[in-house]
């Protein structure tokens, strides 16, 4: 990941709720959805923050117990992942937030980890090239 | 790129326009059969009037709404026009879009905004056309002997799902089960067991309020209102209710490989409720065990099993569906439904569940 690029949620295509640490996030348009692991949780909310990209792996280091280079080399993964499919797009609008970082309590650091669903995907295809009748109105198509 | 700014007025005039033309229509239809029954129902506490010119599309559209069926009613928040071309020997002018406006889930581009939602389903051939403003639905086929079996389980949901966000009310992909103190929404993709678990409990002291859709509101506590009385079951399903067969309505669903559409209003001593509290969200999955057991899961869990489900079958589903679901969610807690194969075991494991929490 690019230190100076800059990231938002893609909204309103996207969406999502974080419940108790755990992210659930809906794609409007591909009909996927998508969870995410505390650490992908902590990720996808310095994100949702618009943080600074420069700041999020610091902000994790703080959070999370684990060799720096580790850490760094996940997020960037994470963060190409989650922009492959187009959960967050560039932006130029970030924050600075002034919160301080944390060094208390670690937890060990895991792989930010998202899990994709397409079994919906298929109620939002659209129906079969159809045919119309003498009126105009479409017919389904004859191998529907 | 598409282009920004107001809408051309010639194309933001065709809803108003089309809907007019077709209220007109309605209106030569019942001229025409002389026959104009009027059907009320109470949903969530709303009064709707079904107007039907002819008698033809009766058996599809009123049969999954029975329990809710009230006297005539002057209060009615949504008054719904039904009428089909064959029976009523009308003919409809063609669609005022094209063969490329035809979205996901049946949606017209250009007949979606504030004002309308317009969905025409390929399949069924029906048009489903609301004026939120108006408080008026239109509701036409060509001929209702094109309509698929699934359509009579849960017919005009397009509209009635439209409508219940003008409302505040939020339709759910879920069954319901309970008891006057709160019940179960039981949910999860299509196969994980719901239609079974809410059958399985139709003998016992449950009520029953769906199978497939319900509506519900989160604020103050969660509540969930039935929406339609049936249910729909596979093959092996229904052979573990032998008393199920009798109001199974497609008496060859398994000659047609069709899933059998059963309407619960018709079997003697099943409870059904129009409204519970929401207690919990069970997840059920099939085990390989005798006996029935539940467990608690994340919220987050729950989430993804009721969001999705439920937003991507609702035509124009947007974030705030979204939001209405968490809302609920974080409210509400959720289990996951190991089913065992000891069926009388799973009412008495959910109700054992709702006087714990």
């Amino acid at each position: 990941m690019e230190t100076t690029k800059n990231y938002r949620i893609n909204t309103p295509t996207v969406v999502q709720e974080t419940i108790d640490g755990e992210a659930v996030i809906i794609d409007f348009i591909t009909g996927s959805y998508f969870s995410l692991n505390d650490v992908g949780t902590y990720i996808w909310n310095l994100i949702e923050k618009k943080v600074y990209s420069s700041y999020i792996i610091k902000k994790v280091s703080s959070k999370y117990r684990g060799e720096e280079d580790y850490i760094a080399s996940s997020i960037n993964l994470f963060i190409e992942e989650i922009l492959k499919e187009n959960l967050i797009v560039l932006s130029e609008d970030c924050t600075k937030i002034e919160d301080k970082l944390e060094n208390e309590n670690k937890a060990e650091f895991k792989k930010p980890e998202l899990k994709k669903y397409s079994d919906m995907q298929e109620l939002l295809l659209l129906d079969p090239i159809h045919e119309a009748d003498e009126t105009g109105w479409p017919n389904a198509a004859a191998t529907s | 790129m598409k282009p920004v700014g107001p809408m051309p007025l010639q194309q933001a005039r065709q809803p108003d326009e089309f809907f007019e033309k077709l209220l007109n229509i309605f209106h030569k239809a019942e001229k025409n059969v002389k026959t104009t029954p009027e059907y009320y129902y109470k949903i969530a506490g709303y009064t709707i009037c079904l107007k039907f010119a002819g008698t033809a599309l009766i058996p599809h559209i009123t049969q999954a709404l029975e329990h809710l069926k009230i006297q005539k009613c002057n209060d009615v928040n949504l008054t719904i026009y039904l009428w089909d071309n064959k029976s009523t020997k009308t003919t409809i002018p063609s669609p005022p879009w094209s063969n490329y406006d035809y979205k996901e889930r049946g949606m017209i581009n250009g007949f979606n905004n504030n004002k309308f939602a317009t969905t025409y389903d390929i399949n069924a051939r029906m048009l489903s056309m609301l004026n939120k403003e108006a408080k008026l639905a239109l509701y036409w086929t060509k001929d209702v002997k094109q309509f698929p079996y699934y359509t009579r389980a849960s017919p005009l949901r397009d509209i009635l799902y439209w409508w219940s966000k003008t409302n505040k009310l939020q339709m759910l992909h879920s069954a319901s089960v309970g008891v006057p103190q709160g019940g179960v929404l039981l949910v999860g993709k299509g196969g994980s067991g719901k239609s079974t678990t809410a059958i399985s409990c139709i003998n016992s002291n449950f009520s029953y309020a769906g199978d497939d859709y319900c509506l519900m509101t989160s604020d103050p506590i969660p509540m969930i209102y039935s929406l339609y009385n049936s249910a729909k079951l596979n093959f092996d399903s229904i052979k573990r209710f032998p008393n199920a067969l009798n109001c199974v309505n497609n008496k060859n669903f398994a000659k047609n490989n069709e899933k059998a559409v059963l309407f619960i209003h018709k079997l003697k001593s099943v409870k059904i409720s129009s409204s519970f509290p929401v207690k919990a969200l069970l997840l059920p999955c099939v085990s390989n065990k005798k006996e029935t057991s539940i467990e608690k899961i994340s919220s987050a869990t729950g989430l993804q099993a009721l969001a999705p489900s439920s937003i991507f079958q609702l035509p124009g589903a947007t974030q705030d569906d979204f939001l209405n679901i968490s809302n609920l969610v974080r409210k509400t807690p959720s289990y996951v439904l190991k089913l065992g194969s000891d069926f009388d075991s799973i009412p008495y494991k959910i109700s054992e569940l709702i006087k714990r929490i």
